[in-house]
């Protein structure tokens, strides 16, 4: 029963830490997307976004495309036998504990 | 294919001479049907990272899985963590470092060999049968348990390793059939929540720059899920050509996985990816549901999360069942969407039976082989194989899915007989 135990520990673990990343990324670059594109015209050229709109959106992609760049370094570690450490906020590959 | 006839054409001289010389075949024989199953599981799985992005049209058919090919080579290198020691969570054939058992490596490894190739080759006969159907199944547990079948049926219940000793996640219970369950339903109420909140955030923008973006962001994603897969997948075929090689005694648990034996295996899976399993595709991108932008990239998202969650917290799980969740969800968490339930019900089928009949296919290709023993029981059992897939590739044709019709409107799934 201990295997049943810890397979639904780990399907717990994967649920909570998933649901943060895999529903969190897309909902932020959606939010990027958002600022870029303004609201539906019906007609004519759509309106270019405004600079503060700009950054606000690049923003929402970096940290998506900082958290992508993250999961890669997970992959390469995972095959290096190391992990990504966040003790120095900035994610670096160290040997696994 | 030439390997196989090179092998047949050895086979009468091979019953004739030493037991090396047995070994060597099946070991050769083990070789190529191990790339054949890689290569299977390059286009069986092509649908996992690509399907939402040929869906929405973010990528041509063939630009997909060119880009997924390339993403599954270059994962292919990045790891061995769990290579050599593939079978050991499922079954007794190699001690804890990754050695094969004492007993079973007699007569340059006869014994391991044989239940290795059963096994082999009753994964692949399913596999390419779910394709010819255009089911996602899973590659993984269709090669787990075939090696269980033909382990079962070589060592009896105790060669199989049902639950772990409880101290971590292990056995068949553990490493297969619990993530089997859960995995999907996790993906899938992932992606349901994600395409909810990213619909609403999507709707009523302006079209041409909304369109833009979340076409690079699921390129991104499905980009992600081809690495992993890659990664995830293309190290148990290593693990299994490498433990036939230790078997027969040519290379030591020491030197690891050989470099040539990385190459080949990469170069298969990405092979089969760019072949693309257009069947599967289709009924990913297609018959499940219709995907839009934004939906597919929160689909691919929820996937390549939960597959590097996964693999972070030492969680087994299939990349197949992940991603086919995930659309899944996606299509029940986007307002007014249609999800086809009768679709989804066949997939579950294939999932359930997976395990089953790829074990009773593996078991009987170890029964086959044992009968005609010596070299010519392997002989027996690649030539099943090469007729099962042959016959299974030409009814494949008479209603053929490629790239040109992977994108047409559903109507059911690819039918297997010729319509009279």
């Amino acid at each position: 029963m201990d295997t049943v135990r810890l397979s639904l520990q780990g399907a717990w673990d994967l649920l909570y830490n998933g649901f943060f990343v895999g529903a969190g990324l897309p909902i932020i670059f959606a939010l990027g997307v958002r600022f870029l594109a303004g609201p539906a015209v019906a007609d004519g050229p759509a309106p270019t976004p405004s600079i503060a709109n700009k950054v606000l959106a690049w923003v929402c992609f970096a940290a998506v495309a900082f958290a992508v760049m993250v999961g890669i370094m997970i992959i390469v570690g995972a095959g290096l036998g190391k992990v990504v450490s966040f003790e120095h906020i900035f994610p670096v590959l160290v040997p696994k504990p | 294919m030439n390997g196989f006839t090179i092998i047949c054409v050895m086979g009468p001289f091979a019953t004739i001479v030493s037991s090396v010389t047995v070994a060597l075949v099946i070991l050769l024989c083990v070789i190529g049907t191990a790339l054949f199953f890689d290569f299977t599981n390059g286009f069986h799985d092509t649908g996992n990272a690509v399907a939402s992005s040929i869906a929405t049209g973010a990528l041509k058919p063939k630009t997909a899985v060119a880009l997924a090919a390339t993403m599954n080579l270059v994962g292919a290198f990045l790891s061995v963590a769990v290579a050599l020691t593939v079978t050991n969570s499922v079954v007794k054939l190699q001690a804890d470092d990754g050695t094969p058992l004492p007993q079973l490596v007699n007569d340059h490894g006869h014994a391991l060999l044989v239940i290795v190739l059963a096994g082999l080759i009753g994964a692949i006969l399913w596999n390419m049968f779910t394709w010819l159907l255009g089911l996602p199944s899973s590659s993984s547990y269709a090669l787990l348990g075939g090696i269980i079948g033909a382990t079962l049926a070589g060592l009896g219940a105790s060669g199989v390793k049902w639950v772990g000793d409880g101290t971590k996640i292990d056995g068949v219970v553990g490493k297969i059939l619990v993530p089997a369950v859960l995995s999907p339903v996790i993906a899938g109420v992932i992606a349901m929540v994600g395409t909810w909140v990213v619909m609403k955030l999507a709707a009523g923008r302006e079209e041409q720059r909304s369109a833009r973006g979340f076409k690079w962001g699921q390129i991104s994603a499905a980009s992600l899920v081809s690495l992993a897969h890659g990664t995830n997948d293309a190290q148990k075929t290593m693990g299994v050509i490498t433990l036939g090689l230790i078997a027969y005694g040519s290379v030591g648990l020491e030197d690891g996985v050989p470099f040539w034996v990385k190459l080949i295996c990469a170069l298969a899976i990405a092979g089969g990816t760019y072949l693309g399993g257009w069947r599967i595709i289709r009924t990913l991108s297609k018959g499940l549901v219709e995907i839009t932008a934004p939906q597919g990239m929160a689909a691919d998202g929820a996937s390549s999360a939960v597959i590097l969650a996964a693999s972070h917290l030492g969680v087994p799980l299939s990349t197949t069942q992940v991603a086919s969740g995930s659309i899944l969800g996606s299509g029940v968490g986007r307002p007014g969407a249609h999800v086809r339930w009768s679709v989804a019900g066949r997939m579950v089928v294939a999932w359930a039976t997976t395990l089953p009949a790829a074990g009773l296919l593996g078991a009987l290709m170890w029964w086959i082989a044992d009968l005609f023993g010596g070299a010519a029981g392997p002989l027996v059992i690649m030539v099943l194989l090469v007729a099962g897939a042959g016959y299974m590739f030409n009814r494949s044709r008479d209603h053929k899915v490629d790239h040109h019709n992977v994108g047409e409107i559903w109507e059911g799934a690819p039918p297997v007989r010729k319509v009279k």
